[in-house]
């Protein structure tokens, strides 16, 4: 829709103000070729023409620009981009179907096999990474349970717990 | 009209039990200090009579019958810490440090405890928090209870992958407050960056 709207605006008021232009042109030749006076309907209607091509023409200039702004406008609101989301490392297996991204309300689970999806602007993209969070929070218990047992007479511990 | 003033007190003083001052400043019932250093060796990992539910049943009593006993909800705490009841340790603590502030308590060794509680339960933010609070009172604290707490500090940067943190806290702990425990914490971090 919005091409037909541009290709008039970009096109049409030039080509309008040629065609009067144009017909304008026709009649005063047909009377410079006839010998003939010129009608006074026929002057006047050259005069018509003449001046719709003047209006033509001077709105054709402001219009373009209004056009070139509302195609950018356009354009950068219908811009769209094609992510390829998928995870990189073989160590991440574990996360199959438990990491994902929403897109449309939908959830797509990641894997080595990249998503391929089509975005638009303010389109929104959703990682789950809670389950790295959870992740990150078993390894950090564990470093800790592994280190209360490794580390059983700690003076700084004893000295905690003895407060009070 | 005197004598029967004066009867009346020392009867009041009999049926109540003699008051005197605890180790934080509050003013308890004698029997209280005695049953509190019972409870205490019962809840102490290290200890033979080592008992954590019987601790918490002990400080439980005292705290119904004194609401704003400070120690006894200290002592909760970290007794809770020892059933690994970790958010009942929390409670017990936030309701010590509310009283703290309401009482106008001193004591900032609190803050190691409840942070240490905090750490056990995962909860780092919280731990963070507290330890840092006693690093700004530590011109309060013992150089014992100093030892700890930048060392416990430093354990909770290490356990959070702050390395730089961690060792910062822990030299202070190690060479200021003479914390032996420290120097295990800075080897694992050393040998863990010479890994990189």
């Amino acid at each position: 829709m919005f091409n037909y709207v541009e290709k008039i605006l970009n096109f049409g008021f030039l080509g309008l103000a040629f065609l009067m232009l144009y017909l304008a042109y026709s009649l005063i030749k047909k009377s410079a070729e006839s010998s003939e006076d010129v009608k006074p309907n026929e002057s006047e209607l050259i005069k018509k023409f003449m001046n719709i091509a003047i209006v033509f023409m001077i709105l054709a200039g402001p219009l373009q620009w209004v056009t070139i702004w509302i195609k950018s406008d356009v354009d950068e609101k219908d811009k769209k981009v094609t992510l390829n989301i998928a995870l990189n490392k073989t160590s991440w297996e574990d996360s199959f179907g438990k990491i994902y991204i929403r897109k449309d309300g939908e959830f797509h689970p990641l894997s080595f096999s990249a998503l391929n999806k089509e975005f638009k602007d303010n389109d929104e993209i959703l990682l789950n990474i809670q389950e790295i969070a959870d992740s990150i929070k078993k390894m950090r218990r564990q470093i800790e349970v592994l280190n209360s047992k490794v580390v059983t007479d700690d003076k700084s511990i004893r000295a905690t717990l003895e407060e009070g | 009209m005197r004598a029967i003033l004066l009867l009346s007190i020392v009867a009041g003083s009999l049926l109540l039990g003699e008051t005197i001052q605890d180790k934080f400043g509050q003013h308890v019932v004698s029997s209280f200090e005695d049953d509190l250093q019972v409870a205490k060796k019962l809840r102490l990992p290290h200890s033979p009579e080592y008992n954590p539910q019987n601790s918490i049943g002990m400080i439980q009593k005292m705290v119904k019958e004194k609401p704003n006993y400070y120690r006894g909800y200290y002592n909760l705490g970290l007794a809770y810490l020892e059933t690994k009841e970790y958010e009942k340790s929390k409670a017990s603590f936030d309701k010590a440090l509310e009283i703290r502030n309401k009482e106008k308590i001193s004591d900032v060794t609190i803050f190691n405890s409840a942070g240490w509680s905090a750490l056990k339960a995962q909860d780092y933010p919280r731990a963070e928090k507290l330890f840092l609070q006693g690093v700004a009172l530590k011109e309060l604290n013992s150089k014992r209870s100093n030892a700890a707490l930048f060392a416990n500090f430093g354990l909770l940067y290490f356990y959070t992958q702050r390395f730089d943190e961690a060792l910062k806290y822990l030299t202070i702990a190690r060479d200021t407050y003479g914390s032996t425990s420290a120097q295990t914490t800075i080897d694992s971090i050393k040998e863990i960056q010479s890994k990189k």
